[in-house]
This record gives C-alpha cells, structure tokens and sequence, in this order.
C-alpha cells in the first residue's frame, strides 16, 4: 500500500509541482527560510512576495533575469578557478615568493559557509513549503 | 523517509529549481577548490607560518557545523548568513588596501584587469539575482560590495594605465 502511495505521489508530482508552479513570466521568487518553524502571518507575507515582480515582471525582463541566474554560478566557479596558474606556478618553481595564505584559507572557509547557508536556506525541502503556501 | 524523495522529486520540476542548487553547489566548488589551493601552498611553507590559519579553518568549520545541527533552522541560516556577509567584507577590505597603494603609487600595474573584469561580472550577475530573484539580503549585499570595489579597481586601472610605472 505504502509502495503504491509512492509511486502515485512520484506519478503526480510533477502535476503538482506544475500545478503550484510559479508562471514565468513572475520573477519575484523567495524562499521561506527554514520554513518549518515560520509563522502563519510570516507565511502569507512570503506567499505575498512570490507574487509580486520585482523585476518588472513582463516576458523580456524574466528571460534576462533566468538568463542571470544560469550565468552567476558559471562566472562564480570561473572567479574561484582564477589561483590555478599562481598554483601551478607554486608547484612548479616549489616556491610561494612571498604570497600570502590569507586568500586561499578564507576561500575555503567562505565556501563552507556559503554551502551550509545553501543547504539551510536554499533546500528542496524548503521550496516544497513554499508551493504549499501557494 | 520516502517522502523526502518525494519532494525533492517534486522540487526538481519546479522552473527556479535551479536557484535552489546554486548557492550549494558553488559554496561547495569554492571550499573544494580553496581547500585545494591551500593543500597546495602549505607543502612549500614552514608549518608555523600555517599553523593558525588551519587552527582559526578548523574552528570555523565546527562552529559552523554546531549551529547547523544544534540551532533551529532558521535561527541558523540568519547566524550564517551573516557569518558569510561579514567573512566578505574582510575579503573584500584587502582589495581596498591595495587600492590605497595604488593611488599613493600611481601605477596600476598590481591590478589583474582580466581578474577584475570576470569580478565585476560575477559580483553583478549575484546581485541582480540576489536582489529580484532571491530577494535575500546575505547574498545581495556582499555582492553588490564586492561589484563597487571592482568598479572602483576598473577606474583606477583606467586612469593610471597610461602612466604606469612598473
């Protein structure tokens, strides 16, 4: 029976998901952050946010900004890949020349705190709550 | 247990699907690559000189960890969030010091234009989508700071590219 409910809800979710989906042409997405322990009132201000275009809201402005959106990890990776020749160059000459540690250890600890603050903010999970409240 | 599945199945087929992944997964890619680049250098460094660096590392790893795990939700993504802010802005207060040597200098050849044209990209792709589709103020403000100090690095190498003295 459970494995039946399974397979139902895996069949009609993407309906669902369709369902509840926000229209494209409506780019005032949000998060509800850490939806589980939010508010009714707060909840409705977050439902309200999803409806409103901050961007404008017409068909160009929305492809630009889904545009953006693809575009910012791609340039983010690439600006977190620009030490690999100063690296390569380490390795090679087997000499820092009096390079400081700073970047590369605040680097990694940025990274570590973005990735958290991500999986906490930014979750499925999280984004099911807000199709809900839609 | 299953339904955990289920939504994120469910999440996948949403159109800002990818939003969701993206402030993960390049968290992610940028500890796993600084993790790298400081594997790398501390091989050609005597240990005292990195030492600290992995002790504060470490700490900040496991307190981060602690307020995950032990800190209601979203408790813990507002402590966070605003760890990362302030974590940018001394990133980002290193680029200013050396904007002051610039101008006390008049040369603007320790300035990286390839650098910080890709910077000034990215600082302000994060802060159109932070500002109209996250509306999230952690991952808008430091990347409309980061955008100004990379403006600010462009109009000094414009200036001072002419007569740079190397």
């Amino acid at each position: 029976m459970l494995h039946f409910c399974l397979v139902l809800l895996l069949v009609t979710s993407p309906v669902a998901a369709r369902r509840f989906a926000v229209p494209k042409h409506t780019v005032g997405v949000n998060t509800v952050r850490g939806g589980d322990d939010m508010k009714p009132r707060d909840k409705i201000k977050a439902a309200r946010r999803f409806d409103v275009p901050r961007g404008g809201g017409d068909d160009k402005t929305a492809k630009w900004l889904e545009a953006c959106q693809q575009l910012a990890p791609i340039t983010s990776i690439l600006c977190s890949m620009a030490p690999l020749p100063t690296i390569h160059e380490i390795s090679e000459t087997k000499s820092v020349g009096g390079l400081p540690l700073l970047p590369y250890s605040s680097m990694t600890a940025n990274g570590f705190i973005w990735a958290l603050y991500g999986h906490l903010v930014y979750s499925p999970q999280g984004m099911f709550v807000c199709i809900c409240i839609m | 247990m299953y339904m955990h599945y289920v939504i994120s199945f469910g999440a996948c087929t949403h159109p800002h699907y990818i939003l969701f992944c993206v402030v993960k997964w390049t968290g992610i890619a940028g500890a796993v690559l600084g993790g790298y680049y400081f594997k790398e250098f501390i091989k050609y460094i005597p240990k005292e000189l990195y030492q600290q660096h992995i002790t504060v590392l470490a700490s900040i790893i496991l307190m981060n960890t602690y307020i995950y795990y032990m800190f209601p939700k979203r408790k813990a993504a507002e402590v966070i969030g605003k760890e990362g802010v302030l974590l940018y802005i001394i990133l980002f207060s290193s680029p200013l010091i050396k904007l002051k040597n610039v101008i006390e200098s008049k040369s603007a050849v320790s300035i990286p234009l390839s650098f910080t044209i890709a910077s000034t990209l990215n600082c302000s792709l994060w802060t159109i989508v932070g500002m109209f589709l996250m509306n999230d103020f952690n991952v808008y403000f430091p990347a409309a700071m980061g955008l100004s100090s990379a403006l600010a690095q462009l109009l000094l190498k414009g200036i001072y590219a002419g007569d740079s003295v190397a």
